[in-house]
């Protein structure tokens, strides 16, 4: 597994921060933003571009190889023969791409004629996958999945489609966007960003807030990862999507969308609500996402509900990563027997029935769910179980 | 007032991109969303965005909108006080 | 979750597609941007959707339009229930890009002061995928893949893989990209077009440098075995791969490993290269591109019929990433009708006469990846 984000560079780090309730919140200063430069969001901090070991590339390609490259040293990959590297997959997800270099692009345009291509070379969606690619020299199966912020989910659910369908042993899965004036602009115009920072299921929660990172996970076949002795941290054991097919942005009010996905999930792991002992929800902090998101764990659980947060705003909504960022929280949170906090919570709503993890809560923790709910009504759903200890035999 | 009434919807249909000959089914009393033009909340944010530009006056939380969308009279009402008022802010 | 390397049938209902006139004209930049004119294949018109969202048409960009349009087509005459078993997959190469160009060129020339929040929302670059969904009710999945020249290839893939994994019965698969000026002055400063405004007639002369953008959709509904589907013949598709080239570029290009990977993909549905009818290739006019296919096609001389066909549908659309939506909707109205349509160039083979049972399209997007599949009745 490997992270970046505003809690920092490594996985290790970022659950430090995550156990010490670390807030990250504060204006943005990569770029300036005449409107919504006051917001808080959760930027991460360091050159991103010398950190990622890419000759060149976006701010996203880095976060991307970044992480990827992280990921690609804790899974051991390195100990795969030449021929078994190259055909490694790669699956990310990316709403913002090049979006960075873009705009400065049309600020040369709109404000000086001038049309200056090198700022587009890397703008294109698959330009985080290729990056990560040339970096590994993995020539083997590869997609960019971009279903808004569902996009690292949804990437990490299609690579499992592509290790069970045959078409890769390994694949590198996962996320990443950067934070761009674009988005800052877009969600602030939709009045969903939070002056104050978000507060998931809060009764005075107002909106959302933007981060950028990365998440990334290496995803191996069960039948590869024990023929080469890999430690394995975690299984997903199920992958769930549906569509609210009500609205481009708004979740359908009665969560059914996300309540499919999480059954569609449980069934395909062959698992039920109660195996369930903690969710990682999309939780955003907007009124209408969290109302939604409630309604649809409620349904599922009932009155046994398992430990609840949502992690936004440790991390701020880090779009394309937000998916697999949440998975590695799920994975740690196993690990650690800890169910992280639902940083931001001062009083739950209580119109929304649901009493979120206040702060840290020790529990023996097998099998969580992490939801995306993304725009365009694209929901997804992953059910993560706890891993195994490494093999010491030495196969 | 009748000025404010026809410039609104005139403004309401250039910034919805609704068709022109909408104008005449727009009754000044009746709710804007919902039923009728058929206007959702991505259309309360443009018509956010065209306070903004026509009016100066910026409404920053969907709260406020609600009330002052809620019918061409409704908008109206709210430019009047707004105007009336040293506040630009909501 | 079982490992499913399901081989069940999966069967095409329907096809859709948008397209315009078939000859480029000159695409005008907006007044008062530095970009200059260039030829372009344009949809002459943006698809009038009022009998099938009257609701949405107005905010919908051209992208979304196009795909819902070609949407439409594909399921007009299949009763789809239940909705929740049908998912949606997209693949498009830029995303909605005319909205984003829209909203950004907005937010920097004003300097944000007055935001388009519809604007915004449309340049989420799954909102085709949505919008289809929204249009005709699928809750099942819904997928977007944006990956270069194998984004559509992608996503049928996904389509395929949820339909034999029992989480679909059916599937919406389309493929949409839309040009503007934008896209029209960077590919010209990177050298993919050519300045003449002419249609394209790929792999007829191969010392012609560059191609030309275009547009438009394409659409399949597939099902899976399992869905209750009405009496008739239904095309099976199958054997669809899109994988990186190990070597990009047109002078390694292993002639005889993609005939073996145009053969792989044929026996996926039970037939040899002899049996294949017709080879749709996606060359767009291009001198080095379409070298790269000629060399793939005298390879596959030898182990083709006579009477085989080797066509190309660029000159209909113009080149854009998704564009092998089009020749997928091609191929499978070939197969379906037994006949060629209108749309198609054929550059080996007789221009008429003949049935087409099989069809096998391949591609070279980019000269960095290769893709291919099979339609067969």
């Amino acid at each position: 597994m490997g992270i970046v984000c505003a809690q920092g560079w490594s996985v290790e780090e970022v659950w430090k921060g995550v156990l010490a309730e670390r807030e990250c919140l504060a204006p943005v200063s990569i770029f300036t933003s005449p409107r919504c430069g006051h917001m808080p969001v959760a930027e991460v901090k360091g050159d991103t571009a010398e950190k990622s070991g890419l000759a060149d590339g976006s701010r996203t390609d880095h976060l991307a190889a970044y992480a990827a490259g992280r990921a690609y040293d804790d899974a051991g990959l390195d100990s795969l023969t030449a021929s078994k590297r190259s055909e490694v997959g790669i699956v990310l997800g990316t709403c913002t791409s090049g979006m960075i270099e873009a705009e400065r692009f049309m600020q040369k345009v709109v404000r000086e004629g001038l049309v200056d291509i090198g700022l587009l070379r890397h703008h294109e969606c698959a330009s985080p996958s290729n990056s990560v690619a040339r970096a590994f020299g993995a020539s083997g199966f590869r997609a960019t999945v971009s279903d808004a912020c569902a996009s690292g989910a949804s990437a990490i659910a299609t690579a499992c489609d592509a290790i069970l369908s045959g078409e890769a042993d390994v694949v590198i899965a996962g996320g990443a966007d950067s934070l761009t004036r674009l988005t800052l602009n877009g969600f602030c115009s939709l009045l969903n960003v939070s002056p104050g920072g978000c507060r998931p299921f809060d009764a005075e929660r107002d909106g959302m807030t933007l981060g950028e990172g990365a998440g990334v996970v290496i995803l191996e076949s069960e039948s590869h990862a024990r023929s080469r002795g890999a430690r394995i941290r975690a299984f997903v054991a199920g992958c769930g999507s549906t569509c609210d097919a009500f609205h481009t942005t708004a979740p359908k009010p009665d969560g059914s969308g996300a309540l499919g996905a999480m059954r569609r999930a449980l069934a395909s792991a062959g698992m039920s609500p109660g195996d369930i002992d903690y969710v990682n929800a999309h939780g955003t902090g907007t009124v209408e996402n969290d109302a939604a998101e409630a309604l649809a764990l409620r349904a599922l659980f009932g009155d046994r509900m398992p430990h609840v947060s949502s992690t936004k705003r440790f991390f701020g909504h880090t779009l394309a990563a937000a998916g697999a960022i949440e998975a590695i929280v799920c994975v740690l949170a196993m690990e650690s027997g800890i169910a992280p906090s639902n940083l931001g919570l001062r009083r739950p709503d209580p119109k929304l029935g649901l009493v979120p993890v206040a702060h840290g809560a020790k529990a023996t923790l097998k099998a969580a769910i992490s939801n995306s709910l993304g725009f365009g009504g694209a929901n997804a759903s992953l059910v993560l179980t706890v891993g195994e200890e490494a093999a010491t035999d030495g196969r | 007032m009748d000025e404010l009434i026809e410039t609104l919807k005139t403004r309401i249909i250039e910034s919805l991109n609704l068709d022109p000959s909408v104008r005449g089914r727009i009754d000044p009393a009746a709710p804007l969303f919902g039923a009728g033009l058929g206007l959702d909340s991505i259309d309360a944010l443009e018509l956010v965005v065209m306070l903004e530009k026509h009016f100066q006056i910026r409404i920053t939380n969907i709260e406020a909108g609600r009330e002052a969308f809620a019918s061409v009279n409704a908008l109206a009402e709210f430019i009047r006080k707004k105007r009336g008022s040293d506040c630009a802010n909501m | 979750m079982g490992a499913e390397r399901g081989s069940a049938s999966v069967r095409v209902l329907g096809t859709g597609l948008v397209l315009g006139d078939t000859q480029p004209v000159m695409l005008e930049p907006p007044a008062d941007i530095a970009l200059k004119r260039g030829p372009a294949y344009v949809c002459a018109t943006a698809p009038d959707l009022r009998a099938v969202t009257p609701g949405l048409v107005r905010r919908l960009g051209r992208s979304q339009r196009m795909m819902v349009a070609a949407a439409a087509q594909a399921i007009a005459a299949t009763a789809l229930e239940p909705k929740d078993m049908v998912s949606v997959a997209i693949g498009t190469g830029l995303g909605m890009v005319a909205d984003t160009v829209d909203f950004l060129e907005n937010m920097i020339r004003l300097d944000e002061r007055e935001p388009r929040p519809a604007k915004f929302i449309n340049s989420v670059h799954n909102s085709a995928a949505a919008n289809v969904a929204i249009a005709f009710g699928f809750t099942g999945e819904n997928r977007t893949i944006i990956h270069e020249g194998i984004s559509f290839e992608l996503a049928l893939w996904q389509a395929i893989r949820s339909l034999q994994s029992g989480r679909s019965l059916f599937a919406l698969v389309g493929g949409v990209d839309e040009v503007s000026p934008y896209i029209v002055n960077v590919g010209r400063e990177k050298g993919f077009w050519r300045d003449a405004c002419e249609k394209l007639k790929p792999m007829t002369r191969p010392r012609t440098r560059g191609t030309l953008p275009g547009e438009g959709a394409g659409a399949l509904l597939v099902c899976s075995d399992r869905a209750r589907i009405p009496a008739g013949s239904w095309p099976i598709i199958s054997g669809v791969r899109a994988r990186p080239l190990g070597v990009p570029g047109a002078r390694r290009l292993d002639a005889s490993a993609e005939v073996e990977f145009i053969g792989a993909s044929a026996a996926s549905a039970g037939r040899k290269l002899e049996d294949v009818d017709l080879f749709l290739f996606g060359a767009n006019g291009d001198g080095a591109a379409d070298r790269a296919y000629i060399k793939v096609a005298r390879a596959l001389e030898p182990y083709i019929r006579r009477d085989a066909r080797i066509g190309t549908f660029k000159g209909a659309c113009g080149e854009f990433h998704a564009a092998g939506a089009i020749g997928a909707a091609l191929a499978a109205q070939a197969v379906r009708d037994g006949a060629l349509p209108a749309q198609i160039d054929v550059v080996r083979g007789p221009q008429k006469g003949g049935r087409i049972s099989t069809a096998v399209v391949y591609s070279l997007p980019q000269l960095a990846y290769h893709s291919v599949c099979t339609v067969a009745l």
